[in-house]
C-alpha cells in the first residue's frame, strides 16, 4: 500500500502545526521522520490514520481517501498499525489478551485462531514466556514489544511508529529497535517518527527532516546525515549527533 | 451507670428483621443505582446536547436536595395525588434515584481518569466507540471508581435509615420501636450503633476481597 499526502494542513484553532505537507511513501519503504520537538512530525504521523482530524489537503492510503467523508476509517485503521510512545497497552489484559483482542472483536477471527497467531507474534518479539503477564509487571521495552505484536496481529500493510523508544530507559531501546529492524527486513512499509539517528541511518530507505510544520529536506540517510543541504537540517543534526 | 440489656432480648427477632430489610434495601439500591449511575455518567459525557443536559439536570437536582425530602415527595406527595406506593417501594425507588446521582459522578471521574492513549490505541486498531468503551475503557474506569463506590455503599447503608420516616420497617424504625416500648434508650441505641458498625465493616471487608479477586492486574 502506498501513502500519498497532498498539501496537508493541520491547525489547532489559530495554531497551524502542519503547513502544507507533500509526501509519497511507496509500499515496502521505511521512512524515518526526524526533527526538533514541536516540528509537527508526530501530528503528521497521526494524520495518516486520522487520530488527528485533517484541516485541509488530501491523504490517500492505498485506494482509501482519508479526507473523503464516506471512507470507513475503522476499515483503514485495520490496515494501518500504530505503535505509541507511551505503549498504551490495555492494563487489565494480559500480553496475549492485548494481542488477541482486536482481531477477535474487529475482524471476528475465531478465538483459538487468534490465540495461536498471538502466540506466534509474541514469540516473534521474544516474549512468548510473558504471554500471561499483565502489562504492569513488564518492563518498558517488553511493553513496547507487546504493543508492536498487538499492532501486527491485525495484519496491517503499513506500520506507524510514534517515537517508540522515547519513553524507554536507554538499555531497553535496543530490544525494541531490533524488533523494528526485523520488520523492516521483512518488507513492512514503515513510517517512524524517531530521535534514534543510528536507527534512521541504518534502517531507513529515506529520511524526512521536518521543522515548524514543513518538510525541510528529505533524501537517503547518507545524504541527510552526511551532506545535509538545508541550513536548518545542518543545525539540527549538529545538536543531536 | 447501669445498663440493662435483658429487657431487650424479647425484641431481638424484631431487630433482626429490621436489619434484614435495611440490608435488602442497601443491596438492591446499590446494584440498581450503579447501573443507573453508569448510564447517567455516559449521558453526561455524550456529545448529544439533550442527553448531556438531562444527565446534568438529574445530578444537580438530586444532589442539591435532601434524601428525606425526596422520600417525602415519593411517599406522601405522590400519595396526595392518588398514587400510592408502599414504603418499601418508595424507599427502593427513592434511594436508587438518590444513589444514582452520586454513583454517576463517581463513574464520570472514573471514566475521565482513563488515559487518552487507551482510547487512541483502541481507535488505531480499528475498534468502534462501543467496542472501545466495552473492552478498553470500562475495566480501568471501574477500578478507579471502586474505592469511591465502596464508600458510597457504606453511606447508602447508613442513609437507608432515613426510610424509617416513611414507616419502612428497617433497622432504625425497629430500634425506635423498641426504644418506645422499653425506654432503654442508651442500651438500644448502642445496639443500633454496633449493628450498623458491624455491617459496614463487613461491607468494607467484602469489597476489599472482591477487589483483590477482580482486579488482578
Amino acid at each position: 500500500m502506498n501513502i500519498q499526502v497532498k498539501n496537508l494542513h493541520k491547525s489547532y484553532g489559530k495554531l497551524e502545526v502542519l503547513k502544507g505537507i507533500d509526501c509519497q511513501i511507496r509500499e515496502g519503504e521505511v521512512v524515518c521522520v526526524i526533527g526538533p520537538s514541536g516540528s509537527g512530525k508526530s501530528t503528521f504521523l497521526r494524520c495518516l490514520n486520522l487520530l488527528e482530524e485533517i484541516t485541509s489537503g488530501q491523504v490517500l492510503i492505498g485506494d482509501y481517501d482519508l479526507t473523503h467523508g464516506k471512507t470507513d476509517i475503522n476499515k483503514v485503521r485495520t490496515e494501518v498499525g500504530m505503535v505509541f510512545q507511551q505503549f498504551n497497552l490495555f492494563p487489565h489484559k494480559t500480553a496475549i489478551q492485548n494481542v488477541m483482542l482486536a482481531p477477535v472483536i474487529v475482524k471476528n477471527v475465531p478465538k483459538e485462531a487468534a490465540r495461536t497467531r498471538a502466540l506466534e507474534l509474541l514469540d516473534k518479539v521474544g516474549l512468548k514466556d510473558k504471554a500471561n503477564a499483565y502489562p504492569g509487571s513488564l518492563s518498558g521495552g517488553q511493553m513496547q514489544r507487546v504493543a508492536i505484536a498487538r499492532a501486527l496481529a491485525m495484519d496491517p500493510k503499513i506500520m506507524l511508529f510514534d517515537e517508540p523508544t522515547s519513553a524507554l530507559d536507554p538499555e531497553l531501546v535496543g530490544e525494541v529497535l531490533n524488533v523494528m529492524k526485523d520488520l523492516a527486513r521483512e518488507g513492512m512499509t514503515m513510517v517512524v517518527v524517531t530521535h534514534e539517528m543510528g536507527f534512521a541511518r541504518e534502517v531507513a530507505d529515506r529520511v524526512i527532516f521536518m521543522d515548524q510544520g514543513y518538510i525541510i529536506e528529505e533524501g537517503k540517510p547518507e545524504e541527510i546525515f552526511q551532506a545535509p543541504k538545508n541550513e536548518r537540517t545542518q543545525s539540527f543534526l549538529r545538536k543531536v549527533i | 451507670m447501669n445498663l440493662v440489656f435483658h429487657d431487650i432480648i424479647p425484641y431481638i427477632p424484631q431487630l433482626l428483621s429490621g436489619l434484614a430489610v435495611s440490608l435488602y434495601v442497601t443491596v438492591i439500591c446499590m446494584l440498581a443505582g450503579t447501573v443507573l449511575g453508569l448510564f447517567v455518567a455516559l449521558c453526561k459525557s455524550s456529545k448529544n446536547v439533550i442527553l448531556r443536559f438531562l444527565g446534568n439536570a438529574y445530578i444537580e437536582l438530586i444532589r442539591n436536595t435532601p434524601l428525606l425530602v425526596q422520600l417525602y415527595i415519593l411517599f406522601f406527595g405522590l400519595g396526595q395525588l392518588g398514587i400510592d406506593i408502599s414504603p418499601l417501594w418508595s424507599a427502593l425507588i427513592g434511594i436508587t434515584i438518590n444513589n444514582g446521582a452520586y454513583t454517576a459522578e463517581i463513574f464520570r471521574a472514573g471514566l475521565s481518569s482513563v488515559p487518552k492513549g487507551l482510547h487512541e490505541a483502541g481507535s488505531a486498531l480499528g475498534m468502534n466507540k462501543a467496542q472501545i468503551f466495552r473492552h478498553v475503557i470500562l475495566a480501568p474506569a471501574f477500578r478507579t471508581a471502586f474505592p469511591a463506590l465502596t464508600n458510597q455503599l457504606i453511606l447508602l447503608f447508613l442513609f437507608s435509615s432515613v426510610a424509617s420516616i416513611i414507616s419502612l420497617e428497617e433497622l432504625t424504625y425497629q430500634i425506635m420501636n423498641v426504644e418506645t416500648q422499653t425506654s432503654r434508650t442508651l442500651e438500644i441505641t448502642l445496639i443500633a450503633a454496633v449493628l450498623y458498625y458491624g455491617c459496614s465493616s463487613i461491607f468494607v471487608y467484602l469489597s476489599n476481597a472482591m477487589a483483590k479477586k477482580v482486579f488482578k492486574w
